[in-house]
């Protein structure tokens, strides 16, 4: 289910690496920040009306994104305290859910969400709770970071509504692993 | 849900120790800077559409500044919150700043607690301003504010073209949405995995 990190590289260094990565290259076809502009489609659930390339690319990696967190929430759980095990569980249904509908709006945009990976790679696996926390809270920011990357260049505008309301739920998710570190849980104004 | 709840201290400790201690809102400068770097002509309709939500984020501005005025929070309930209101009037700078980009009507705070309170009805927000029995009467209001605060940026989502301004407004619904969150952690009976229930967060609207 989880690999760990063979090259000593820091798990922060890896996951940044990672996403940065995946955000250059599906954004690399998006043809500069004003790409939604006069691109929308409003209406419509049929592939064939919706369909949209360069949105399926996008999805695909949040897909990745998600689906690496959840591998994360499910190596993370035993290791947290009753009370956050609840929440957790709940916050894991949520991301599997995320994958249920990010495939959804890849199929809408014309698209076919990729077979899931057997394990994702996760960097040095946390052994208490505390780097438990850190973790999901590192990959929660990630998926973030990318939502608030990608989301003005989804061109659909009800994928582009859809990846808003993951994005308001991995922000809640970040605020309250925040507060169970002791650290500020909404430190700005403006999600990033 | 059934979840095992937390002991009120320690939630309170959470909240005073985190939320609270270290919330740092955004001058209203930076995210005016923020909500300025779109495009120079940005779509008409998207004018309508941020005013939309500015008023939203002027009445939920409004209503913090109320709730805590009338005192009906407690100490630590009130230092949880305590960040919230300097970012709730982040949002409406920096709203402001793209509705006037886009060439859309800038709105202006409620004129009155009964305007405010004619506003919350019309919206289909429960509680009133200067009504409010105790702190679960302030809470829940705060909980359907911020909802409606989802709400009104979900919306615009889905219309909205402007590259700066649909990536302003998400940011927006994202931090309302954890508002939301730590808002309904602060309410007594509420446990911490009750307090983001929902997989997929678009408020009322």
């Amino acid at each position: 289910m989880v690999k760990q990190a063979g090259d000593g590289r820091s798990r922060r260094a890896l996951l940044g690496g990672a996403v940065a990565a995946a955000g250059t290259v599906v954004l690399a076809g998006c043809g500069g920040s004003s790409g939604a502009a006069g691109t929308d489609s409003t209406t419509g659930t049929s592939p064939s009306a919706d369909a949209s390339p360069r949105d399926v690319e996008l999805l695909t990696a949040a897909l990745e994104l998600e689906r690496r967190t959840v591998d994360a929430y499910v190596a993370c759980i035993p290791l947290l305290s009753k009370t956050n095990v609840k929440a957790a569980v709940v916050w894991l249904s949520a991301e599997i859910q995320h994958t249920g509908e990010l495939i959804a709006l890849i199929r809408q945009a014309g698209g076919k969400a990729a077979p899931r990976a057997n394990s994702y790679e996760l960097g040095r696996m946390p052994s208490n709770q505390a780097q438990a926390l850190a973790l999901l809270a590192s990959l929660e920011q990630l998926q973030i970071s990318y939502y608030v990357r990608i989301i003005s260049h989804v061109q659909l505008a009800s994928a582009r509504a859809a990846v808003s309301t993951i994005l308001a739920t991995d922000a809640q998710h970040i605020a309250l692993l925040r507060l169970v570190q002791g650290k500020p849980a909404v430190p700005s104004a403006l999600v990033a | 849900m059934t979840g095992v709840r937390h002991r009120a201290a320690t939630r309170r400790e959470l909240l005073a120790s985190g939320a609270v201690a270290g919330v740092a809102a955004l001058t209203a400068p930076a995210v005016a800077a923020a909500a300025s770097g779109g495009p120079s002509s940005p779509p008409p309709d998207d004018a309508a559409r941020l005013t939309r939500v500015l008023s939203m984020a002027v009445l939920a501005a409004y209503v913090y500044q109320h709730v805590f005025a009338e005192g009906v929070l407690t100490g630590s309930e009130r230092r949880a919150l305590d960040g919230f209101v300097d970012q709730e009037r982040a949002h409406v700078v920096a709203l402001r700043t793209a509705v006037r980009a886009a060439g859309g009507t800038l709105i202006g705070p409620p004129s009155s607690l009964d305007a405010a309170n004619r506003d919350l009805a019309h919206r289909g927000i429960g509680g009133r301003l200067g009504q409010l029995q105790g702190a679960d009467d302030a809470l829940d209001l705060l909980v359907s504010v911020e909802r409606s605060s989802i709400g009104s940026c979900y919306v615009a989502l889905r219309g909205l073209t402007g590259s700066a301004a649909i990536v302003l407004v998400a940011q927006i619904m994202a931090n309302a949405a954890q508002h939301e969150a730590v808002v309904t952690l602060v309410r007594p009976t509420l446990t911490l995995a009750e307090a983001a229930p929902f997989p997929l967060v678009s408020g009322s609207h």
